[in-house]
């Protein structure tokens, strides 16, 4: 969007004739609209922008005394051939001198009294007095004495009156209140400010952004210890410098207000970051970010298998572990029951272990364990029949597996037995329910199993392990990290692998989950604050997994993987390498890509502060899910805006 | 708090209508300058000097007296205003003043005329600082209708003798020429003079020069070495002199300005401040262009007079009072008890990289009107930086300009240090 927002019909300016100096780093835009300025100001007709290589040519032969003159002179030329040059032009009704060499000391004080002063006053009645045309998007509440008081160079207001106005119209959903002009100046103030930083050359950025930062309080330096960047703050028009002493100017001071620092970020380059400024970030950046930084760990999955309890190598393993637990028997005894438990167990394996629905039931011994693995059979099927699974939701329990408990009552081993078969069926169903209610119904049964298995840690902590997602999958997210830490057998061992999985989890409820709140959260806030080695191998794990190695080795570069390292970058409060990196996406790519680096990007900035933007990219998002009937992308979407909505004025 | 904006209200303004008052100031220099213009003979020429404050009045006194006499003497004399602001040399002004020459004369006499040559011509060698003498006579010739003035001395002639330009000279002997020249400054001097002679012979034509703000005249010298001071009051005095040309002279200075002027200009007239009652007429006089709804509302709101009132106390100078008038009611911020609080906020735009300083330079002046520069100094962290920002921006005004060991404050962020009743105590 662009946006012409003043006309400056009122604007009255008194300026003598003569020469005036201009700034050396004024760009030849604002130069031209400088112009417009003072003739709009002055209503001179005519102007004139004179090269100084035809200078001579024209000298004498132009009457120039009711024109406004741009004179741009090569910085190699001196002072005194200038004085000489002007007078060969003879008078001019105003003149404007523009020395290509970079200073020390910008003359703009002419411009601060003459021009803005009376700029300020036209702006404000424009704005104010209610015939603007975006009156009705409430421009009256632009602060923009907030703006007059960062810069004396009048094109400079007006160039971020513009961009304040342009972000705002853009981001007009995310509301036209004080406060959401307020965000708007935020970021015109930080886009400013980067672009005069960014004219430094790199070398000297790192530096002079830590000067400027550093004098937020402190608006004059000895000039002595930080030379090369008080002098390139002074080159770009940022500071004054003198002797030994630089002042540093109202727009560099912001550079070190929270809000600034954190759009300067999206702004400049990896390399204008310095060790220290990087720490200065990690005080006015939230240190948790489980949004952006859960959200890649998982391969490319698409958006609508987010949610899912994974079919991965340690559920897998799990189920072996649990199959061999059960057929670590004896099989030499001699014992009729252990024979038809033999049978059943077998035949149980091989159900497992093929998903052999296709058993055929008269090959089924009529024996109590074939019975029981002929129920077990049965409720596997009608776990699949919609009806019969909607019939028991609205009871409020699954009746199904009632059906096995019963077939196994007096058969030993029938407590464990009966929780496998329930969380054998509750993975299953897990995968296809998103409903709070039929998820706390899971649940339900599955604490019930966990009570009849205290003696097999096993299976207990493969029911704790479901019992987790089934809590996280209803944004219990304390509950389902209570599960998935407190193991007490075997998957202890996996903890950092389960968590690392279950980090993925996460994502299921972007605008309600906050890893501050959560253990892990704690756990990663101790290892980052005091590098306790008791997290090292957990953070290690975690950071290793992010860090996207195994996934480069399979899936070579690719957006993901840019998603994955950044997520690396986020989660070591590496704050320029990760919106380095998130820079680099490109959010035109295909589904699911695209809607991932969006989604990313959309809570970084969150993040970052930049609720505007954030609130935009969650709409776009929102149209890309409705393109692509995501449903669980859409809820992502919705989710997003209704957070941006709680923190604006809409 | 509603704001009311004027949109008509320019405080800097020096429009002649728009003066209050100053009857007398004003009588004393119509009278000095008719009495000039009525004298048989212009030499020596006329000098007038008006002084006074920062903003107290003294450019739109000036004009509203020359326009006065342009209407009385337009036939027989030329008003020739240069506002040295911008300007920062003597060739600056004589450029500036043969353009305003050349503007008047416009109407008076068609283009061919041998006078409006000779300002033309002027005007070329204004332009010159070293310049080949076949330069100077290819570009001079066009303008060799000015032989035609005659006489025995005139600008052409000057040029002859002085600088070797002879207009008469063949288009082959100008190729010949070699050598080159320096235009300096006192030789445009000398040329002006003539020129002004030449206007005076010829066209019967008295000229007033009028040099506004000359102290603005490189006025940031005051914060760079002495030798640079130095170089801007030879340029100053230089001008000074030019009161013994055949012109009227009218000078508007600051008052710490003014050891600069030579006993030779003794007509001189200090401004004094003005009351509050003044203060509020001026206002009342300049809302007259503004909507009617607007001038109702200033009119009759208790709360706004009140402000009014109590900022037409606090004002030295009727600039100050405007602009801080115009900030409060365009803020709306007249419903403040205390007006130098609410001024604050000007104080932010105004002066964005100088904000966090001036007030505690301000502090200095509570109780005395002048500071001397070891604790202005003291003050800025002895900081040779902020105290030549100061200086450059005008917040910190010297007692004398040639020699600044004392200063005041700007009146215009008097508001910093006067004391203020209550709105509606």
């Amino acid at each position: 969007m662009r946006a012409w927002p003043t006309r400056l019909s009122g604007l009255k300016l008194t300026l003598p004739s003569g020469w005036y100096t201009l700034p050396w780093y004024m760009p030849a835009d604002e130069v031209h609209r400088f112009l417009d300025l003072l003739r709009m100001g002055l209503e001179i007709d005519y102007a004139v922008e004179l090269e100084w290589a035809g200078l001579d040519e024209l000298a004498g032969r132009a009457s120039l005394d009711k024109s406004v003159v741009v004179l741009r002179i090569p910085g190699e030329v001196d002072p005194q051939t200038i004085v000489s040059a002007q007078a060969k032009l003879g008078g001019v009704r105003i003149g404007l001198v523009l020395h290509e060499r970079a200073g020390d000391w910008a003359y703009v004080d002419w411009q601060q009294h003459l021009i803005k002063a009376p700029l300020l006053s036209a702006l404000n009645r424009e704005l104010h007095l209610g015939e603007h045309p975006f009156a009705g998007l409430g421009i009256d509440a632009l602060p923009l004495d907030e703006l007059a008081k960062l810069t004396p160079e009048p094109v400079e207001l007006l160039e971020l009156l513009d961009s304040v106005i342009d972000h705002r119209l853009t981001h007009a959903t995310q509301g036209l209140a004080r406060e959401d002009w307020k965000r708007s100046i935020d970021v015109a103030v930080a886009d400013r400010l980067a672009t005069r930083l960014s004219i430094i050359p790199l070398a000297d950025q790192a530096a002079a952004l830590d000067l400027a930062i550093d004098t937020r309080e402190q608006p004059l330096w000895p000039a002595i210890d930080r030379r090369d960047a008080s002098r390139a703050l002074a080159h770009v028009g940022l500071a004054w410098r003198e002797g030994n002493e630089v002042l540093i100017g109202a727009l560099a001071r912001q550079a070190g207000e929270p809000a600034i620092l954190r759009r300067l970020l999206t702004q400049l380059p990896e390399r204008a970051w310095s060790k220290w400024s990087r720490s200065l970030l990690l005080d006015v950046l939230p240190r948790h970010l489980p949004l952006p930084r859960a959200a890649p760990i998982a391969p490319e999955p698409r958006y609508a298998d987010w949610p899912v309890v994974e079919r991965d190598e340690v559920i897998e393993e799990v189920r072996r572990h649990i199959s061999n637990h059960f057929f670590d028997i004896d099989e030499d005894e001699d014992d009729h029951d252990h024979d038809e438990f033999f049978e059943f167990m077998f035949r149980f394996r091989e159900f497992v272990n093929k998903r052999a629905l296709q058993l055929k039931l008269w090959d089924l011994p009529d024996t109590p364990w074939g019975m029981a693995l002929d129920a077990i059979v049965a409720t596997f099927a009608e776990l699949h029949d919609d009806a019969l699974l909607e019939f028991d939701y609205e009871r409020g329990q699954l009746y199904r597996f009632n059906a096995v408990d019963q077939a196994l009552v007096g058969l030993p081993g029938q407590a464990e037995v009966g929780a496998l078969v329930r969380w054998m069926g509750i993975t299953e169903l897990v995968r296809h329910t998103f409903d709070h209610r039929r998820l706390g119904i899971l649940a339900g049964e599955i604490e019930r199993s966990i009570d009849l298995v205290n003696e097999n840690t096993v299976l207990r902590d493969a029911l704790r392990v479901t019992l987790g997602d089934l809590w996280a999958l209803r944004q219990h997210h304390e509950k389902a990290l209570d599960c998935w830490t407190n193991l007490a057998g075997w998957l202890d061992r996996q903890r950092g692998v389960i968590l690392r999985r279950k980090l993925a989890i996460l994502r299921i409820d972007p605008a309600r989950t906050s890893l501050d709140e959560m253990r892990t959260g704690t756990v990663m806030v101790e290892y980052h604050r005091t590098g306790d080695t008791r997290y090292e191998d957990e953070i290690s794990q975690v950071v290793a997994l992010l860090s996207g190695k195994s996934i480069l080795s399979h899936t070579g570069a690719s957006p993901t993987l840019t998603i994955c390292r950044a997520a690396v970058a986020l989660e070591r409060q590496d704050w320029p390498l990760a919106i380095h990196l998130l820079d680099t996406l490109d959010e035109s790519t295909t589904p699911p890509e695209a809607a991932r680096a969006r989604l990313i990007w959309a809570w970084t900035r969150v993040a970052l502060g930049d609720i505007d933007l954030a609130g935009t990219t969650f709409e776009e998002i929102a149209q890309l899910a409705a393109r692509w009937g995501d449903e669980l992308l859409a809820q992502f979407a919705a989710d997003g805006i209704a957070w941006v909505a709680s923190r604006t004025s809409t | 708090v509603e704001r009311l904006f004027l949109t008509n209200l320019n405080p800097a303004s020096v429009d002649p209508e728009e003066i209050v008052d100053r009857d007398t100031d004003a009588q004393w220099l119509h009278e000095g300058v008719t009495a000039w213009l009525a004298a048989k003979d212009p030499r020596p020429g006329g000098a007038f000097c008006i002084l006074g404050d920062k903003g107290i009045g003294k450019s739109i006194l000036t004009r509203r007296v020359i326009a006065e006499l342009r209407e009385i003497h337009a036939a027989t004399t030329l008003f020739v205003i240069v506002d040295c602001r911008p300007l920062r040399s003597q060739r600056d002004v004589f450029q500036r003043a043969a353009s305003q020459l050349l503007e008047d004369l416009h109407g008076r006499r068609d283009d061919a005329d041998p006078l409006v040559a000779a300002v033309r011509a002027f005007a070329a060698l204004a332009r010159f600082d070293g310049v080949t003498l076949k330069h100077a006579h290819q570009h001079l010739t066009q303008f060799k209708v000015g032989l035609d003035l005659g006489g025995s001395t005139s600008l052409f002639k000057w040029l002859d003798t002085t600088l070797g330009i002879s207009l008469t000279r063949s288009k082959q002997h100008i190729d010949s020429l070699e050598g080159s020249i320096t235009i300096n400054a006192t030789l445009l001097h000398d040329a002006f003079v003539q020129l002004v002679d030449d206007i005076l012979r010829h066209a019967k034509l008295r000229v007033v020069l009028y040099l506004d703000n000359l102290e603005e005249l490189r006025h940031e010298a005051i914060a760079r070495p002495a030798s640079v001071r130095e170089e801007v009051r030879a340029e100053v005095e230089a001008l000074l002199d030019l009161s013994e040309a055949p012109l009227g002279l009218i000078i508007n200075m600051r008052t710490y300005y003014s050891s600069v002027l030579t006993r030779r200009i003794s007509k001189r007239l200090a401004l004094g401040p003005l009351t509050s009652a003044e203060h509020l007429g001026i206002l009342s006089r300049r809302l007259q262009r503004e909507r009617r709804e607007v001038q109702k509302r200033v009119n009759e709101d208790p709360g706004i007079q009140a402000a009014l009132a109590q900022l037409a106390g606090m004002a030295r100078t009727p600039l100050a009072f405007l602009a801080w008038a115009e900030f409060v009611l365009e803020e709306g911020l007249y419903a403040n008890a205390n007006m130098g609080e609410a001024l604050h906020g000007r104080l932010r735009n105004h002066y964005p990289d100088l904000v966090a300083v001036i007030p505690r330079i301000a502090a200095l002046f509570a109780d005395k009107p002048t500071v001397d520069f070891e604790t202005v100094r003291e003050a800025c962290g002895q900081s040779e930086l902020v105290l030549r920002k100061l200086l450059d921006q005008q917040v910190l005004l010297p007692d004398n300009y040639w020699d600044p060991s004392e200063f005041h404050l700007d009146p215009e962020l008097g508001f910093l240090v006067a004391r203020t009743e209550s709105v509606g105590g």
